[in-house]
């Protein structure tokens, strides 16, 4: 990479194709060709080349095209034209906080944090690298405290602590997102829909096209029964006991959720919680997609039944006959076993197909026959384990439906 | 259209700013640089962003400033060229067929009759390519779209025409300035984002905020509009299903002022919760945040 970052090469053309394809080898690939580098050109013809600010938001303008690429951009921009010249932009610095976990497993592939470290550093020079460290330390303390009260309290997350869901293999993520919605094939509809092929004509469309052919109908129009498309909701156990899954399972939530609009996410651990919208905002808004105000829904204890039968009762409506219920629990359940098996038969009976993970599931010496899974079981029609993207695109493979 | 029939403070971007102020739209600087970019190099704008930051509302004073026609085609799933472009007037067709039937007209004169402009419905695109002077073309919420159509789209952003096949091709008198807005509930195609200059608009700042509330209410004093600044932008750090957008706001603050409130308090607050909040579980939600409202309100 360091041949594109030579800056000045002399001539503002030669220097906004070296800055193009500065870009197009960065992370966020921007797709730039000459045309877009004649456009830029164009661009600052415009503008009043002396003002910077003016400069950097015609280039960004022109050479972005999505906001992933339009948030980095300004750095880009700094780091090729004005090397020398940091930006110390007030970044949020979002601290990866498993549930109830000791939120230090993770940490050191978190880029924002090395960055901020790295700009205290460049403030204070080579000296202020302990003051650095300092800062770390003492911001520290103020996710830790959360974290311990979530370790100690049967009711913790009452502070609500943010929840990052981690960007790595997102990509891998989100292909298996897409491979286990198409694998599921729920049959066709006994709605009539307009289509250009199919089973039976569609009487008033017909006459309206005659109108084309003066009263003839040569060209008929067609309808059929549409395919069923699935719906997804998919419920977390966000409790402390399954703080060394939830990564996967939240990036798994939200890979489906960008993956498909017929999903519905919730999360729960003494309390229940929809974070569906949480999870489009995070899609269109944050930097690092993030959930926050989870309350009781996370890092405390587990009330699986007691929760699933929230679900029921008041999301009821959004399990319906077409619907797949994937439930992601170690079952390790504090309450009581008759509200599960009533909740349970609710949901069974609503749903096309429930499944259920566990992480503990192949473990040596688990027993699913105990605790809350043995009220579970009948009721399942997928007890599984699922930990890399291939095993949960396989999560509906062959899946038979009810409905 | 030249450069030299546009207002000349239009040919800066601080000029832009100076203009749309006057027009009560407060512009800041990446708003202002891409208006300037799409009348300079006339390339289509896509603006994308929550809702309710103004994103159509820029194309509507883009159109009063170059006192020109705004041509709105507002997409929906299911839209189709018919919809969007042109359609032959079949029932005017059938009429005329019937009309002339005996009157010794040639079939070919009778053809070209029935297939020329005046049966033609001219649709949004159609429209705006075909006016005197150029106007603003507004494609709303064009993630709303079928892919079909967005491919159907690429085709005229790019050249400006359309092919009638019983009229031959039309080509834009001139080039309409297009404005693309989008909520990003779909993920648009890169051809067609390559055709575009691409601007994400993000909720104002709260200075923003202050200066939109006095402006479109002149009537406003100053402490009530920030505090409908102060409450609102915390509104929106909070995980709502809904967060209130500029135009809440706007409602809010006007609101406020038809019941003669000169400052914010919890009981106002609470009585004025619908005008903000339109949602069930955000009602709820906020019910947890009292205590740190009724601080921002004090």
């Amino acid at each position: 990479m360091s041949t594109f970052t030579t800056f000045p090469h002399g001539q503002l053309p030669e220097n906004l194709i070296a800055f193009a394809e500065y870009l197009r080898h960065t992370a966020q690939r921007f797709n730039l060709g000459p045309g877009e580098v004649e456009d830029a050109l164009r661009a600052l013809e415009a503008i009043h080349l002396e003002s910077l600010q003016e400069v950097r938001q015609a280039l960004k303008l022109v050479f972005c095209s999505n906001l992933e690429q339009e948030r980095v951009f300004d750095d880009l921009f700094f780091q090729f034209f004005l090397p020398g010249r940091k930006r110390h932009k007030a970044q949020a610095n979002p601290r990866k906080v498993s549930p109830g976990g000791q939120g230090e497993r993770g940490e050191q592939s978190q880029p924002p944090q090395s960055r901020s470290a790295e700009a205290v550093h460049d403030l204070h020079g080579p000296a202020g690298h302990g003051e650095a460290r300092l800062t770390e330390d003492e911001s520290a303390d103020h996710w830790a405290a959360p974290l311990l009260k979530a370790m100690f309290s049967r009711t913790a997350g009452g502070e609500s602590p943010e929840v990052e869901i981690p960007q790595q293999d997102l990509e891998a993520m989100l292909l298996a997102a897409s491979q286990l919605v198409h694998q599921v094939r729920l049959g066709r509809s006994r709605r009539w829909d307009s289509a250009p092929k199919g089973t039976r004509v569609h009487f008033r469309r017909t006459l309206r096209k005659a109108l084309h052919t003066g009263g003839d109908p040569l060209y008929p129009a067609w309808q059929h029964h549409p395919k069923r498309q699935p719906r997804f909701v998919f419920v977390l156990d966000g409790s402390r006991s399954m703080q060394s899954y939830s990564d996967q399972l939240l990036q798994f939530a939200f890979a489906l959720r960008l993956r498909c609009n017929r999903v519905e996410v919730f999360v729960f651990s003494t309390g229940l919680k929809r974070i569906t919208r949480q999870l489009e905002k995070a899609r269109n808004l944050s930097e690092r997609p993030r959930l926050n105000q989870l309350g009781q829904a996370w890092g405390g204890g587990t009330q699986i039944g007691e929760n699933l039968l929230c679900l029921e009762q008041k999301y009821g409506g959004l399990i319906r006959g077409d619907t797949i219920v994937i439930v992601a629990s170690d079952g390790l359940d504090t309450g009581a076993p008759e509200v599960l098996d009533y909740a349970l038969r609710q949901i069974y009976h609503r749903s096309a197909a429930l499944v259920w993970l566990n992480p503990l599931l192949g473990r040596e010496g688990y027993d699913p026959y105990a605790n809350c899974m043995k009220t579970a079981l009948p009721y399942l029609d997928r007890f599984c384990t699922a930990h890399t993207p291939e095993e949960f695109a396989r999560l509906t493979h062959r899946l038979r439906l009810r409905k | 259209m030249s450069q030299t029939e546009i207002n000349p403070l239009l040919t800066t971007v601080e000029g832009i700013q100076a203009v749309l102020r006057e027009r009560n739209y407060i512009a800041d600087l990446p708003m202002a640089t891409a208006l300037r970019l799409v009348m300079a190099l006339r390339k289509p704008l896509l603006v994308e962003g929550p809702a309710g930051v103004g994103k159509t509302q820029v194309a509507k004073t883009l159109a009063e400033v170059l006192d020109t026609r705004l041509i709105r085609l507002q997409c929906y799933e299911g839209l189709d060229t018919a919809q969007a472009l042109y359609e032959w007037n079949y029932p005017k067709q059938m009429l005329h067929i019937r009309l002339t039937e005996n009157t010794g007209q040639s079939v070919a004169a009778r053809e070209a009759e029935i297939f020329s402009e005046a049966y033609l419905l001219r649709r949004p695109l159609l429209e705006a390519i075909s006016q005197e002077k150029p106007p603003v073309l507004l494609i709303d919420e064009i993630d709303r779209t079928d892919e079909e159509f967005e491919a159907f789209l690429l085709e005229m952003l790019a050249e400006f025409q359309v092919t009638i096949p019983e009229l031959g091709t039309l080509k834009a008198t001139h080039r309409p300035y297009v404005i693309l807005t989008s909520n990003r509930s779909r993920e648009l195609s890169d051809a067609l984002r390559r055709r575009c200059l691409y601007l994400w608009q993000n909720y104002p700042s709260f200075e923003k905020e202050v200066e939109i509330i006095r402006t479109k209410l002149p009537g406003i004093n100053e402490r009530l509009a920030q505090k409908i600044a102060t409450v609102v932008a915390h509104l929106r750090e909070l995980p709502l299903n809904k967060a209130p957008g500029v135009a809440e706001s706007l409602d809010w603050a006007e609101a406020l002022v038809s019941l003669h409130q000169e400052s914010l308090d919890m009981r106002v607050l609470e009585q004025t919760w619908g005008v903000i909040l339109k949602d069930k579980d955000d009602l709820t939600l906020i019910e947890a945040h009292k205590g740190r409202l009724a601080e921002l309100v004090a």
